[in-house]
């Protein structure tokens, strides 16, 4: 195949290199290639292929220009997996095989048909080719989705027909990235000298990739903003609610709980604060859980697991609306933390879930909050009315939604809303799930729910309703 | 304790002591001349057994050739035999790591206690005879549907058992499924029961943005797929074409009672909703409420209730076909898919014979073993003896032993 550089990771990949050094000759070769200057080209694109991960930049590395360059390449590839392997640091792994996998994506996402089967069949996943569709056996897809399994990627929504499921070319291309992640994962274990000599060579690099790491974990938690109880997910506030009543949680839950609070920049000793309500509390036993957990004994931290995990840990009670949109408590959080963002980053964001319509001048002009106190009204009233009003309304629709721009999730939804005065309304993209999740549950019980609503007029828009929930 | 209370207990013990060693002397009358139904590589799997009055668990064993199991079973006549559903490498290490999983088959367990329907049976609306036939049915479809239909295997590839307790085991061995991860089994067993069906992608999304003065609304139409839509979706509408189809063959006034029926439907809409047309027609034409009623009612008719943790669990014991269950003296033993269609566990699955044997009922309320055989409170009565140790080895009855 053409353009092997660009999947580094296939088979295939590695055979290309394996071909230049002669059997079984490749290893002794790997020490000597990390000092040759002829090589150094590799060497720096392979910090490059790091560092980009590491400060989670997703440009592209460039294009080889002739047949020794895509070598480089390779090797560079090569190389980057010798000083993850060294340097043995799970985060720092798990960031570079994401932005690997996504930019292996990009790039497959526009090939042609005979290149996508030949990747999939190199990572193991044979496809054919139906209809114009791809058809894959249940049990790869089965395999491949593992942190998928949400809304359309269940099987139930997919449909399996005599053991095999069908996809759309971005489909596959998305299950084909999570495969590659998978893959990335597996790193090739080095001889105690090459190693060393991995470690050596690359001291200075591997100093810089933590100052970079250390600030990125900084800056992510700083997204997460104040500590905040009320943006936790249904499996952290009900375990919570459980252990501050004195209820023995089981050691999953509790595992759960001590790894979400770390993430959110919880010191150990606060944690163990938390933990001297349970009915069996001893504080030295409890002292060295939550230490090795948080990774002050063992020196691993431990990171929270994700739903998938905590679904078949039976820590999770069920989720809510949005909960069906992510696939990590963490997200959860982060998603929530959504209302202390500036008002400008409210409005892009808003803007993006609304895929970009409308002038980006009105969306700036657009409110954001109706007014609390507001006469009751009809909806027909409501719309009909210059001021805000409070409506009782039903929930005929909703549907939680993620959208990708800029290499980042949304998570909106979008509601239907109607008495019986009037033809329903569409609400605008809701991003702030503190409005959304109260017309989620209204949806799911039947009940109807208070909102505000605010008429506003935007250029020559037409009329638009700015919600509020009580 | 006084003397006088400890002679009382030991008295009062003895009637289940009795029964207890007159059920293990049938089982190994059984076990003498038994020949078990191996699973495939039985030497790589682990095995367990039960003893009888709840004495321990024997884990971690593994046998080499089929006689040293049968020696086994002759000899110790246990309550219950197990196998593991995995292949090791070193079956018989203590610890799980020590084994080295290699590969495990893919099992689902119809157990009638984990079926919605336990509910009614606790409301006393439908006996535990009619709770083995619905979970007998769910056995059908699940093989039928979902494992040779949908998941394309091959009847060569399924073993059905009837458990010898309250349900069914099918046993997957397709080389494909061998070494599926656990999650991936789970989403197999959510798939059987349709968690987490979306509304907009079962049924099909025909919904389009209409203008309404200065406004712009979803008019949020769902329609029926085709029925030989792939997977669920076909489910979901030949479901509701057949329940729609038989609507219409009823009489006008019949017509509307059924339509009534569905939620959001009151007379005016009944009236209205054409109910000539093709199923697809009149579906399409339903209020949203009610097509989401119809889709519900689909789900839950058509949906296989196997128990997940036990299909999870790449590490789980599961009785050996052709052994005898000690909570009731019947056979966990292979059926073929034809025998399941009308299946009689309390006919089918006895092996203890008929010789006659007398027992006391023990239980507070009259006990039945399917149509086959009951028992009411006091009695003493003389039964054959597979299903004499039906009712004793479930606790509803002791041996009658004479003076």
């Amino acid at each position: 195949m053409r353009d092997l550089w660009r999947y580094p990771f296939l088979p295939a990949a590695h055979a290309e290199i394996e071909k230049m050094y002669p059997r079984g000759q490749l290893e002794s070769q790997l020490e000597k290639l990390l000092d040759d200057p002829l090589y150094g080209e590799a060497r720096a694109l392979a910090v490059e292929r790091l560092n980009a991960a590491v400060a989670d930049r997703m440009e592209s590395l460039g294009t080889p220009v002739d047949e020794r360059d895509e070598e480089m390449y390779l090797l560079s590839y090569l190389f980057s997996r010798l000083i993850l392997s060294a340097q043995a640091d799970t985060k720092v792994i798990n960031w570079v095989g994401v932005t690997e996998a996504l930019r292996a994506e990009r790039t497959l996402k526009d090939e042609e048909t005979s290149i996508l089967l030949y990747v999939s069949k190199q990572l193991g996943v044979p496809v054919k080719v139906v209809e114009g569709k791809f058809q894959v056996h249940y049990t790869a897809y089965l395999t491949a989705t593992k942190n998928l399994r949400t809304g359309k990627w269940k099987l139930v929504n997919r449909g399996v027909v005599d053991g095999k499921v069908m996809l759309d070319q971005r489909t596959l291309v998305r299950v084909l990235r999570e495969i590659v992640v998978e893959h990335l994962q597996d790193l090739p274990e080095l001889p105690g000298k090459l190693g060393k000599k991995v470690l050596e060579r690359f001291s200075n690099d591997m100093e810089n990739m933590q100052v970079m790491a250390k600030e990125r974990q900084e800056r992510a938690l700083r997204e997460l903003g104040q500590l905040d109880f009320g943006k936790a997910p249904p499996c952290f506030s009900g375990h919570l609610a459980d252990l501050q009543e004195g209820v023995n949680l089981p050691h999953p839950a509790r595992f759960f709980l001590t790894t979400f609070l770390t993430a959110l920049g919880q010191e150990p000793e606060q944690i163990m604060e938390l933990y001297a309500t349970a009915p069996d509390f001893k504080e030295s036993v409890t002292r060295y859980q939550v230490e090795h957990i948080t990774g002050k004994i063992s020196g691993a931290e431990y990171d929270t697991p994700s739903c998938s995990s905590l679904i078949s840990q039976g820590v999770c009670p069920g989720g809510n609306a949005l909960c069906r949109e992510i696939v990590h408590p963490l997200s959860y959080y982060r998603t929530m933390a959504e209302r202390e963002k500036p008002d400008g980053v409210k409005r892009k964001r808003l803007r993006l879930a609304a895929a970009g319509s409308g002038d980006a001048k009105l969306w700036a002009q657009l409110p954001l909050k109706a007014p609390a106190d507001a006469p009751p009204r009809s909806l027909a009233a409501a719309l009909r009315a210059d001021g805000p009003s409070r409506v009782s309304l039903q929930v005929e629709h909703f549907r939680g939604r993620s959208t990708k721009a800029g290499g980042k999730y949304i998570r909106w939804a979008s509601a239907r809303l109607a008495d019986d005065t009037s033809p329903s309304l569409e609400t605008l993209p809701l991003t702030q799930w503190e409005l959304a999740l109260p017309l989620a549950h209204a949806k799911s019980r039947g009940e109807s729910v208070e909102v505000t609503l605010l008429p506003v007029k935007l250029g020559n828009q037409s009329r638009l309703h700015v919600l509020a929930v009580s | 304790m006084s003397l006088k209370e400890d002679i009382a207990k030991h008295k009062a013990s003895l009637p289940l002591r009795y029964t207890q060693e007159w059920l293990q002397a049938r089982f190994r009358e059984f076990y003498a001349t038994a020949e078990p139904e191996l699973p495939p590589r039985f030497t790589a799997r682990e095995w367990g057994m039960l003893g009888w009055g709840g004495k321990m668990m024997q884990r971690h064993l593994a046998f080499r050739s089929e006689g040293e199991l049968q020696a086994r079973l002759a000899r110790e006549a246990p309550a219950h035999v197990y196998h593991s559903v995995a292949y090791y490498a070193h079956p018989s290490a203590g610890k799980m790591n020590e084994k080295q999983w290699q590969a495990a088959d893919l099992i689902f367990d119809l157990d009638a206690d984990h079926l919605p329907e336990m509910e009614l049976l606790k409301q006393g609306k439908i006996s535990f005879g009619a709770l083995m036939e619905i979970t007998r049915e769910q056995a059908v479809r699940l093989a039928e549907d979902f494992l040779l239909g949908d998941l394309g295997l091959a009847l060569e590839d399924l073993q059905l058992v009837f458990s010898g307790g309250r349900g069914y085991h099918v046993h997957v061995r397709a080389p494909a499924v061998l070494e599926l991860p656990s999650g991936a089994r789970r989403e197999l067993a959510d798939y059987l029961t349709g968690l987490d069906a979306d509304e907009e992608l079962l049924l099909v999304d025909a919904g389009h943005m209409r203008q309404y003065g200065d406004k712009r609304y979803s008019t949020g139409e769902l329609r029926l797929p085709a029925t030989d839509a792939p997977g669920w979706q076909g489910r979901v509408a030949r479901y509701a074409s057949a329940w729609l189809t038989e609507a219409q063959a009823l009489p006008p006034d019949e017509q509307l009672a059924r339509l009534k029926s569905l939620p959001g439907i009151g007379s005016k809409v009944a009236k209205q909703a054409q109910i000539d047309g093709t199923p697809q027609e009149v579906f399409d034409a339903l209020p949203r409420r009610a097509q989401t009623a119809l889709r519900d009612a689909a789900l839950s008719a058509c949906a296989v209730h196997a128990d997940e943790p036990v299909t999870g669990d790449l590490h789980r014991l599961i009785r050996l076909p052709g052994t005898l269950h000690g909570g009731t003296g019947l056979l966990a033993r292979s059926v073929t898919l034809d025998e399941l269609r009308d299946f009689d566990p309390y006919r089918q699955a006895t092996a203890l014979g008929d010789a006659p044997v007398k027992v006391r009922s023990a239980a507070k309320h009259p006990v039945a073993m399917g149509d086959v055989a009951s028992l009411e409170p006091d009695e003493v009565t003389e039964l054959p003896t597979a299903q004499g140790a039906y009712f004793m080895a479930r606790g509803f009855a002791t041996l009658e032993v004479e003076a």
